[in-house]
């Protein structure tokens, strides 16, 4: 047996390298969501702090308008989420949910198409809900940009060499 | 270490004056010896007394009370009992005595200096970090309770997606049923 997969529990050895399931992928979506707000209220927090050392007799806290605040959580949800996929291939609720965003071939995305996965998730995150009457659990974003979420709990990134199995090009809509 | 592996593999040369090492070496010998030969008459002498001890311990027609045996019996039992009594009597004057001993000993050895004298201490902690991989260990198992949460999360994730991606196959097998099903003739 791999040697990654042997990190893996008996239970989810078979789901590694198949397409996930949207609520796997709501998780992740709502834990990304979570680590953008928490780094938007400490960057604001921080720019406060620094204000204050700045000049703390005049000091005031930054105010916060609404379409300022919704604007600058889209970049920077863009940046990461482009960032995350490019990079390692998973931002962090893939990462504590097991998922990796690959293309058709199992391969890292190249940031370009990170890039607009980004922005269609950002600007249109209710095509998740095409992965449920999807056989092949692809969301819209999946199926305009050929990407595919799998379950990946194996920390590097070889999981189409680590089952054996075909990517979706060759298997598509195959379930464990 | 010639002159001894000479004197094991063969008799010691005539000419040479006997030494001290000789004679314990032919006294070793010799009570290896004894050993065997009492062990080679000991065995079958077993097997012929153990029918006569059988007799005199335990004597036909004599009541149990009043046999040999139970009399050993008894011994037997108070020697356990008086031996328990004296390890437990032993014990009990070493805890006391010991803290005394620590105590002296402590005031007349410096036990900081033998240990900075003699020990390696840093290469022995080195040592031990080196082998025992202890940042490992340290992620192991601080990672260990994290994990179990994350992996049941992950379970039940998948085991959701699963439930939900059957659902949607039955949903699907019925769409497809109504689709081929002709229309009654009205």
């Amino acid at each position: 047996m791999d040697d990654r997969l042997a990190l893996v529990p008996r239970e989810a050895r078979r789901y590694q390298g198949e397409p996930a399931g949207i609520v796997t992928r709501s998780m992740a979506v709502a834990l990304d969501a979570l680590v953008v707000a928490a780094g938007l209220a400490g960057c604001w927090a921080g720019l406060n702090v620094v204000r204050f050392l700045a000049e703390p007799r005049d000091f005031q806290a930054m105010g916060t308008s609404l379409n300022g605040g919704v604007v600058t959580a889209l970049v920077v949800s863009v940046a990461y989420l482009t960032g995350a996929w490019a990079g390692p291939g998973r931002t962090y609720g893939n990462r504590l949910m097991g998922l990796r965003v690959v293309d058709r071939q199992r391969r890292p995305l190249r940031p370009l198409r990170a890039l607009l996965r980004a922005l269609l998730c950002v600007g249109f995150p209710v095509g998740l809900i095409w992965s449920v009457p999807s056989t092949s659990r692809s969301s819209l974003q999946d199926v305009v940009l050929g990407t595919v979420v799998i379950y990946d709990w194996p920390p590097r990134h070889d999981v189409a060499e680590a089952t054996g199995r075909p990517g979706l090009g060759e298997g598509d809509g195959a379930r464990p | 270490m010639d002159e001894h592996a000479g004197s094991a593999r063969g008799p010691v040369h005539a000419s040479r004056r006997p030494t001290g090492t000789d004679v314990v070496d032919t006294v070793l010998g010799a009570a290896a010896l004894s050993v065997l030969a009492a062990g080679t008459v000991a065995r079958p002498a077993t097997a012929v007394l153990r029918p006569v001890v059988g007799v005199v311990l335990r004597p036909p027609l004599v009541p149990t009370v009043a046999q040999p045996a139970t009399w050993l019996r008894a011994a037997a039992r108070r020697g356990a009992t008086l031996r328990q009594a004296a390890m437990s009597e032993t014990v009990a004057r070493l805890d006391a005595a010991l803290p005394v001993v620590a105590a002296r000993l402590e005031g007349h050895v410096d036990l900081t200096e033998i240990v900075q004298g003699h020990l390696d201490l840093a290469g022995i902690a080195q040592d031990l970090v080196t082998e025992v991989d202890l940042p490992e260990i340290i992620r192991g198992s601080s990672s260990a309770v994290v994990s179990e949460t994350v992996l049941g999360v992950r379970l039940q994730g998948i085991s959701a997606d699963e439930a939900l991606a059957r659902a949607a196959d039955r949903w699907r097998v019925r769409l497809s049923r109504g689709a081929r099903t002709p229309p009654r003739p009205s």
